[in-house]
């Protein structure tokens, strides 16, 4: 079972609240399907992304996947180091492989309809 | 009284229909050291089968330390023009417009009916050039696919000769000779000075193993043999021929066009053809986007989920031994891949003879000590830890050995991918 701190998406993105900011990942799932992770493109800090909206891609041996916001909102912080060296993110992706970090206007809100941790595994049961 | 055909074949008959292999530009260098005089004709040229009479000591030069092989006869075509990267993403499964500069893609492409024609690597160049490599000659079907694309398509299969450096040692024998980290992640693309010839080289190969394909212009190509073999001295590296290529590319679980699948151009019969998704390639099949070769049909052959699926054997190796027992015999393990096919049936009623798909290729891997197939099985009966039974033919009998479907690669280092 994945941890129940954060909501996760039907793409493999999950995203924590902590106050007003939202820390985005994708999962480890998504790691194992595309397998060595060679690329990683992430915006720069201080853009807005709507949720659903592409903020980036990541590029693997078999595939060159975007990555899509969870939420919406205006991204304050990037993990830049990824972008030159992607281990962190292929061994820790739920943790130290986090990609961005977002201020959202109303966290109350912030993560309604995104899939709680059990329904997310059943959607990985179903996709595997 | 003269006979046609007694001394020779045939004006416009034999030499044309089945050309002598040709050597290739490295055969000054292989033909002495290949001891054995084990040849064969790979896509029309002269190769090496294994130097020595047994390929063994080659097989665990590459697994061990590092190997040399000779890859002219892949087919390569040179793509350029404002419509290389729209081109390629119409021909492949996968889409190309997304391969960066400096990228490798290992690729499958159809017919338009999604059966599968061959698979190969394409590469981005940098601009709007790219590389495709290939099993089978694909020119004259890259050429009638272009006809809408601003595209230059050109045949330099003869003009670029090929080496793979395979092994994990490959990394220092090309560090040696350029004298710096060679920098490439896998499936990467770069141009480098190796021994004063401007060269290509790609993390890339046929081994499932670490190791490198180098790129070089025909008329440099024995000048960079000589200096790749001069570096390896340090490194145990060995020249390998193809023999000890079908072990690895087993372990490796790479399929092989003309052994394990056939490209619909070759078959008579649409039973003989395949399916990316049937070879289990479901990766390289990028369908949403925009229209690509084959897109239509495979979008229903995944929606109906494929007939078909390609998986890795491992033969009951106390079974067998078992079974020889019983003529008085010891077990009989090939001393080389196989590649004929043999019939794989079902668990449940092995007298009956239920068949359920056939192993295409198959060998003993010393390294893993396991009897290992590759195997085309219906959908149902493909799952990792299905028992299944396999036919081998002991003093002209066919007789059942169990075995059990396990996911591929069976060999799968580390050292591959970092």
């Amino acid at each position: 079972m994945r941890p129940d701190d954060r909501s996760y998406t039907e793409s493999h993105e999950w995203a924590r609240l902590d106050g007003d900011l939202v820390t985005v990942g994708i999962t480890d799932f998504a790691v194992q399907q595309l397998g060595e992770i060679v690329f990683l493109d992430l915006p720069a800090a201080g853009t807005t992304v709507q949720k659903g909206e592409s903020f980036g891609e990541v590029e693997s041996v078999k595939a060159v996947s975007d990555l899509y916001a969870p939420v919406a909102g205006e991204i304050v912080e990037v993990n830049a180091p990824l972008t030159e060296d992607q281990t962190a993110l292929q061994e820790d992706p739920l943790g130290a492989g986090w990609l961005l970090k977002l201020r959202v206007a109303d966290p109350a809100t912030a993560l309604e309809g995104l899939l709680d941790a059990a329904a997310y595994e059943r959607h990985v049961a179903e996709a595997s | 009284m003269h006979l046609p055909g007694a001394l020779g074949p045939l004006p416009g008959h034999g030499y044309k229909e089945a050309p002598m292999p040709v050597p290739s530009p490295f055969h000054e260098r292989t033909a002495p050291l290949c001891s054995s005089g084990l040849w064969k004709d790979w896509a029309g040229w002269l190769a090496v089968r294994s130097f020595d009479d047994h390929p063994e000591p080659e097989y665990f030069a590459v697994r061990t330390a590092c190997g040399l092989l000779d890859v002219t006869p892949l087919f390569k075509y040179r793509v350029r023009g404002p419509g290389a990267a729209a081109f390629l993403a119409w021909v492949m499964t996968r889409d190309i417009r997304r391969l960066r500069p400096g990228r490798v893609a290992y690729c499958t492409w159809t017919d338009r009916h999604g059966k599968m024609l061959d698979d190969g690597t394409v590469m981005h160049l940098g601009g709007d050039q790219y590389r495709v490599t290939a099993a089978d000659p694909a020119f004259a079907w890259l050429a009638r696919s272009a006809r809408r694309f601003p595209v230059e398509i050109e045949d330099e299969t003869e003009a670029l000769a090929a080496l793979a450096l395979q092994g994990p040692r490959s990394r220092e024998v090309l560090e040696h000779l350029l004298q710096e980290d060679p920098g490439l992640r896998f499936f990467g693309h770069r141009r480098a000075v190796l021994g004063g010839v401007e060269v290509e080289i790609t993390r890339t190969g046929y081994t499932g193993d670490l190791g490198y394909e180098i790129w070089i212009p025909r008329e440099r190509a024995l000048e960079v043999w000589d200096r790749i073999v001069e570096a390896g001295r340090l490194h145990a590296l060995k020249p390998f021929g193809l023999d000890a290529l079908d072990v690895l590319r087993v372990e490796a679980g790479f399929v092989m066009n003309g052994v394990d699948y056939w490209s619909a151009e070759h078959c008579l019969i649409e039973r003989q053809k395949s399916t990316p998704f049937e070879l289990s390639l479901d990766w390289t099949v990028q369908l949403d986007r925009e229209p690509f070769q084959g897109q239509a049909a495979l979008r229903a052959e995944k929606e109906r989920g494929p007939r078909l699926r390609f998986v890795g054997l491992d033969i009951d190796w106390e079974a067998l031994e078992a079974l020889y027992d019983e003529y008085g015999l010891p077990a009989a393990l090939p001393g080389r891949a196989w590649r004929d096919p043999r019939p794989v049936y079902g668990a449940r009623r092995p007298g009956r003879r239920n068949q359920v798909g056939r192993a295409t290729s198959g060998a003993w891997s010393p390294i893993l000590k396991r009897n290992l197939a590759l195997a085309t099985l219906e959908a149902a009966h493909a799952r990792p830890g299905t028992r299944l039974w396999f036919e081998v033919t002991v003093e002209y009998e066919r007789r059942l050995v169990p075995c059990t479907v396990v996911e591929t690669p069976f060999f799968d280092p580390e050292r591959k991918r970092t």
